[in-house]
């Protein structure tokens, strides 16, 4: 007997997200596989490093998971990942900086980078950051290297987009007297 | 920094990201989730469990307390199960809750299971306890099992008991019937009223067990034909009740072993991993052994049982250690 392989007809954001709703493992899986590899990119600009990446982005899923009902818009599931993906960033960078002030540091692993100018900058740039606080720090680097317009950003982050930009204000003019008075 | 340089920073902090580093991912949200459900569970049944005790301590107070009749309170969980997903319960019980299923545990306590089925098909893995009854309501027909595998699919106008492992009870309006492994029992709903009369021709309910006349009997051919169709025009519901009926009907034909694969291909398609699985470790012994046992890791891997798929790789490596899916099930198992 001949076993045919079943077509699967690709599912847009809106019909997975329902389909996750009613229990659907597989449409889980699929938001998964979909959404994944970004919300890694993005947890990764943001913490500047890759050590706690995959605790992060799992406890994300699973947030996601338990609280698909909520989303009003299932179209958007992407923004209100990055929404949760963010929320849990603020923790785990708060706790980060608890941390380094009871004198324990957590172990790093650069990101991989062939120039070594451009390795310097980055090495620099997340000093700096390391130096905000997590309500600076992820906006800034939502707008300005993810490249996210202030009304995601502001969403993103859960605050007004006054409050947004403020933020944002704030960090690049750190950054800059920081990062010039190093040279 | 310039915008540019920022664009550079943005390339050059890209995580490492492929199907290993995904797949573990994916595991550990997969297993966060079922831990933070049973956590949800238990303080929900530790909050009734409370809430009992109060009551009890309460009628202690009020009467007197010599000796008190009072039953322990039982756990109650009336939660309802999400269709199109692998359920554990408590005493560690599975349930394969297929897409379009209804069904709901209305009672969780370490001597009883109870629940109720409403619709569409849920395939139930039962631990063997004795000390401990487990049933499910299905309309007007109850199953009560000690430790056993068997299916339940109903819809508005029947209900229809498969077994696969072990033994159940079927309660219903004509009475009591045991069925063993491979049997089946069918339970018109419309019928009721031919339940009452015994004498009439024509039974509410039918057994079909493993060995029935060939006249009566659709060939192995037949229904093959019928499954290749159904599956081709995306009817899967058909597709699986007809290779179940091959399998019932037909158990020692050579092509069971072929059936299962089929079955287990059908039943992933259908969004039940867990039931895929078993059927693909069914027929991990014969000609198909191979792909059945990389589909059964697949399929355990799938429903989120990683321990299962771990072991089902570790089987495939120990027989098949230069075959095809060797790469995909060494990622199983580290």
């Amino acid at each position: 007997m001949i076993v045919r392989a079943l077509q699967a007809v690709p599912a847009d954001d809106a019909t997975l997200v329902e389909r996750v709703r009613r229990g659907d493992e597989s449409a889980f899986s699929a938001l998964y596989e979909r959404h994944a590899r970004y919300l890694a990119g993005v947890l990764y600009r943001i913490m500047g490093h890759d050590a706690e990446t995959d605790d992060i982005l799992q406890e994300t899923f699973v947030d996601a998971a338990l609280q698909i009902g909520q989303l009003r818009e299932p179209s958007q599931i992407r923004s209100w990942l990055v929404t949760i993906v963010v929320r849990r960033a603020h923790r785990a960078l708060g706790a980060r900086r608890r941390r380094k002030w009871f004198g324990l540091r957590v172990a790093e692993i650069s990101p991989r980078c062939a120039d070594p100018k451009l390795r310097q900058r980055i090495d620099e740039l997340y000093e700096q950051l390391d130096r905000l606080s997590p309500d600076m720090r992820i906006p800034w680097v939502l707008h300005r290297i993810e490249d996210q317009g202030l009304a995601d950003v502001a969403a993103a982050c859960g605050v007004s987009l006054a409050t947004a930009k403020r933020r944002i204000a704030a960090a690049d003019e750190r950054l800059n007297r920081r990062m010039h008075a190093t040279g | 920094m310039q915008r540019d340089d920022l664009r550079a920073v943005r390339d050059a902090m890209d995580p490492p990201w492929d199907d290993l580093r995904a797949q573990r991912v994916l595991r550990a949200a997969r297993t966060g989730r079922a831990s933070r459900r049973l956590v949800r569970r238990r303080m929900w049944a530790g909050g009734a469990c409370l809430a009992a005790a109060a009551v009890v301590a309460a009628v202690f107070v009020v009467r007197m307390p010599a000796r008190s009749t009072v039953a322990p309170a039982a756990v109650s969980s009336a939660s309802v199960a999400p269709a199109g997903s692998v359920m554990e319960l408590m005493d560690g019980s599975r349930l394969a809750i297929g897409p379009s299923a209804d069904v709901q545990v209305e009672l969780q306590a370490p001597g009883a299971v109870k629940l109720v089925q409403r619709a569409g098909e849920v395939h139930y893995d039962v631990t063997p306890n004795p000390a401990r009854s487990f049933e499910v309501r299905a309309a007007t027909v109850r199953v009560r099992v000690v430790g056993t595998a068997f299916g339940i699919h109903m819809d508005k106008d029947s209900v229809h008991v498969t077994v696969q492992r072990g033994r159940v009870a079927v309660d219903d309006a004509t009475g009591t019937t045991e069925l063993g492994a491979g049997e089946e029992l069918k339970r018109s709903l419309k019928l009721e009223s031919a339940a009452l009369a015994p004498s009439e021709p024509e039974a509410a309910s039918s057994i079909v067990a493993p060995r029935a006349s060939a006249e009566a009997v659709a060939s192995v051919e037949d229904l093959l034909r019928r499954a290749d169709q159904a599956r081709a025009s995306g009817r899967l519901d058909e597709a699986a009740m007809l290779l179940q009926q091959i399998l019932v009907l037909h158990p020692k034909d050579k092509r069971a072993g072929a059936v299962l694969f089929t079955l287990g291909k059908v039943e992933r398609a259908r969004g039940n991993p867990a039931v895929a699985a078993a059927h693909f470790r069914a027929c991990s012994r014969g000609p198909l052994a191979e792909d059945a046992l990389a589909e059964e890791a697949s399929a355990w891997m799938a429903a989120g049982q990683t321990g299962n798929a771990a072991d089902a790789a570790r089987r495939y490596l120990q027989r098949f250690p230069d075959g095809p899916h060797v790469a995909r099930m060494r990622r199983m198992v580290e």
